[in-house]
């Protein structure tokens, strides 16, 4: 077990994980995550079709790319493989600009099938406090 | 309104790679600060055969023209109208560059709210490895704004 899974391992019911902030997402960080996921989806690369088909004000940044950063609550203090599953809900659309505040709180504990497991609740909210995506990560913090 | 009798409706099996140029650049969009997730000297000092994949890259490997796009045609989706409601990954362990999957993408579930203003469909892709052996899964709900 190495320094990063000890440290997940003691955290009980309540705890939360350090939060991580997303910054100003600008158009190029839409750009980039569009060509690193393949989602090229007008809606989040052609202000003219956001615009004029969607009845936007502008593109929108993807929900996975929120997603993306919540997980980094599981990959960033975790060993690889320990986030078995992540669930997010998408409440509002992000717009360029937004930037989030994404934050991990430990709702359960428990031993399964041989290994112990860390439930947290996941949370982005937006600069207006405004809660973006909510969503559930369950990391393996050790073997049971 | 979506035609109900498409739940249940089943996509032609597809096999992705894990590629490692487009994994190295998704973890940069992201951000991530784990190397592992994108120098492959690392991941091999920690055990695995290339850089590991995050959790959400999943989403890559089902993004795809004829499943993507193909599946909207076919129940008749405006993309003008569609979000993207709830996603969720199971993940059986970690998976890394040069693997090959093969996924099977279902619809699970077609329903609507207030009287049809929004409907939901619910996708699921089931993934398996080289050896048969479980993967992962994809599932997302999609929104069509109606109204």
């Amino acid at each position: 077990m190495n320094e990063q899974t000890q440290k997940l391992g003691s955290l009980k019911v309540g705890d939360t994980l350090p939060a991580l902030q997303t910054g100003p997402i600008s158009r190029h960080a839409i750009a980039l995550y569009a060509a690193g996921s393949s989602d090229l989806n007008p809606i989040h690369t052609d202000i003219d079709f956001a615009k004029h088909k969607a009845g936007l004000p502008d593109v929108i940044v993807h929900g996975m790319f929120v997603m993306g950063y919540l997980a980094k609550i599981g990959t960033e203090y975790a060993p690889a493989g320990a986030v078995r599953r992540i669930k997010t809900q998408f409440r509002t659309m992000t717009n360029v600009g937004d930037n989030l505040v994404c934050t991990g709180k430990v709702t359960d504990k428990q031993s399964r099938d041989g290994a112990t497991i860390l439930t947290c609740a996941l949370a982005a909210t937006r600069q207006d406090d405004v809660v973006v995506a909510t969503g559930e990560i369950d990391i393996v913090v050790g073997a049971a | 309104m979506i035609d109900r009798s498409f739940i249940g409706f089943e996509m032609e099996p597809f096999d992705a790679t894990l590629e490692k140029g487009q994994m190295e650049l998704f973890a940069k969009a992201l951000g991530e600060k784990n190397s592992i997730y994108s120098d492959e000297s690392v991941a091999r000092a920690e055990g695995y055969s290339s850089i590991v994949a995050l959790p959400t890259y999943l989403i890559r490997l089902g993004t795809r023209d004829d499943l993507t796009y193909g599946l909207f045609d076919k129940l008749g989706i405006d993309l003008a109208k569609l979000l993207h409601g709830e996603q969720e990954f199971i993940l059986e362990r970690a998976l890394c560059a040069g693997e090959i999957l093969r996924g099977v993408k279902k619809v699970v579930d077609i329903f609507d709210k207030k009287d049809g203003a929004l409907e939901f469909v619910v996708t699921e892709i089931q993934y398996h490895d080289e050896k048969g052996r479980f993967a992962g899964i994809d599932r997302c709900t999609f929104v069509i704004r109606n109204r």
